[in-house]
């Protein structure tokens, strides 16, 4: 009986000799979060990482029991904030997997949407983007107000084009007044730039 | 003069492919919960796995395509269509081969893809090399701006990105030209296995690898306004892929 083993292609290795390393590579000297996706410029998959998935699944289902409170920050916003900082890409793509989904709780998605809008994180920010500008076309109504509302606290004209078609499918008059303050607020912020 | 026999060398040896990509970024809100069976009206023919976790937005097929092994993941925020090699023993595609195949099925896709704002071509290629030394001079002669001592250094690895404008005549579109140049090796061991049990087994074949590895991600650069109009899109990803050829033919230039 032959068995023949060969390395996985996600585990070749990259360099040629690894008897010249003395760190824990993996570990010590690059980070998950720069592992992950070093470059703002790369489109590569980000590794896939389980924990990051499990610990917002948890942080998610925690904040069903927790009552937010618009003058104080929440326990959940600040663990996502906590863990996106920490994991970069792959939280944000274990985050739109969560976020956009049909069963998503309304208002942890709408909290969750606050926490995007007010973060300050080169590295995740079209990724940030991407969220909330999908957020404006949920059927939710809560969803999508808090979609605009955040976007406007992002305050990034990337958004115009998206806000433009929103407004343009928004049944709900009170809504899509909110969005077209927002629309208004994007413009000057893009004449500006 | 050994030198300049290294250039010419390298530049007729072909490099072989391990596997190809191609990610669409979709405009938001424009991929339904369900997405439509891509795979069926690009592939003509049903995957051989798929999987569904329709709880999340994932679906992802699997199944073999030209000589290689074809993989379609749909996810909230991107879509890949990735087609690797995975049993190098048995196949050996060169680049520029794999290319016809793999180009004319992202093409067909495209017709069908929802609308994008972002589009991507990536591809690993290999060439396979003697030892250290001949990788490094054949490295060497791709990468015109790096001075590479191939005796006297190890653990090289060289990245860079070269945005250029393009010219699929889109106002302020510019391209991300990512290339990661190394050298790296894969080990495959071969155990006898002696009883039916798989408790008593010996190491009967260990060969090694050694090859250039060169990675590409071609990209449009996600600071572009709106979305790509439909007619755009394939003649954006065609510059995409030819980029990529000239990265891999000619080495990093500006």
């Amino acid at each position: 009986m032959i068995q023949a083993v060969t390395a996985r292609s996600d585990e070749q290795v990259l360099f040629d000799d690894l008897s010249a390393r003395t760190d824990l590579f993996w570990g010590s000297m690059l980070s998950q979060r720069s592992l992950t996706r070093s470059l703002e410029t790369s489109t590569a998959l980000s590794l896939k990482d389980p924990t990051v998935r499990d610990e917002l699944a948890e942080l998610f289902n925690r904040a069903m029991d927790e009552a937010f409170e618009d003058d104080t920050e929440s326990a959940f916003a600040r663990g996502l904030r906590s863990i996106i900082l920490t994991h970069g890409e792959s939280a944000m793509d274990a985050l739109k997997k969560i976020v956009l989904s049909r069963s998503v709780n309304e208002g942890v998605a709408a909290e969750s949407f606050e926490v995007l809008g007010r973060m300050n994180d080169s590295m995740t920010l079209i990724s940030r983007l991407w969220i909330l500008e999908s957020g404006l076309f949920s059927s939710s109504a809560r969803i999508r107000d808090a979609a605009g509302l955040s976007l406007a606290s992002l305050d990034d004209p990337h958004a115009i084009p998206y806000v433009q078609k929103a407004i343009d499918e928004e049944q709900c008059d009170e809504l899509r007044k909110d969005l077209e303050q927002v629309l208004e607020q994007l413009q000057e912020t893009a004449q500006c730039h | 003069m050994p030198e300049e026999t290294h250039e010419v060398e390298s530049k007729t040896v072909d490099w072989q492919t391990e596997s190809l990509r191609m990610t669409a970024f979709p405009s938001p809100g424009t991929v339904p919960a369900e997405p439509p069976n891509w795979w069926e009206t690009t592939v003509g023919e049903p995957p051989e796995s798929r999987i569904h976790q329709p709880k999340v937005g994932v679906v992802q097929a699997q199944g073999r395509f030209s000589s290689g092994v074809l993989t379609l993941i749909s996810q909230p925020g991107r879509i890949d269509w990735l087609l690797a090699w995975p049993n190098r023993e048995e196949v050996v595609e060169p680049f520029e081969e794999s290319l016809g195949t793999f180009v004319e099925l992202v093409l067909r896709w495209l017709g069908d893809a929802p609308v994008l704002q972002r589009i991507a071509f990536g591809a690993i290629l290999r060439l396979p090399v003697s030892d250290r030394i001949d990788g490094y001079r054949k490295l060497s002669s791709y990468l015109h701006h790096v001075d590479l001592d191939p005796e006297g250094s190890t653990e090289f690895l060289f990245q860079i990105n070269r945005p250029r404008k393009s010219k699929a005549g889109i106002e302020n579109l510019s391209i991300n030209r990512l290339s990661k140049w190394s050298l790296a090796f894969t080990q495959q061991a071969t155990y006898t296995v002696h009883d039916p049990q798989a408790t008593q087994f010996q190491l009967t074949g260990l060969q090694k690898d050694l090859y250039c590895r060169l990675e590409l991600d071609i990209n449009t650069s996600p600071d572009i306004k709106g979305d790509f109009a439909a007619k755009d899109v394939r003649q954006i990803f065609n510059e995409l892929v030819d980029l990529a050829r000239e990265i891999a033919t000619n080495g990093d230039i500006p």
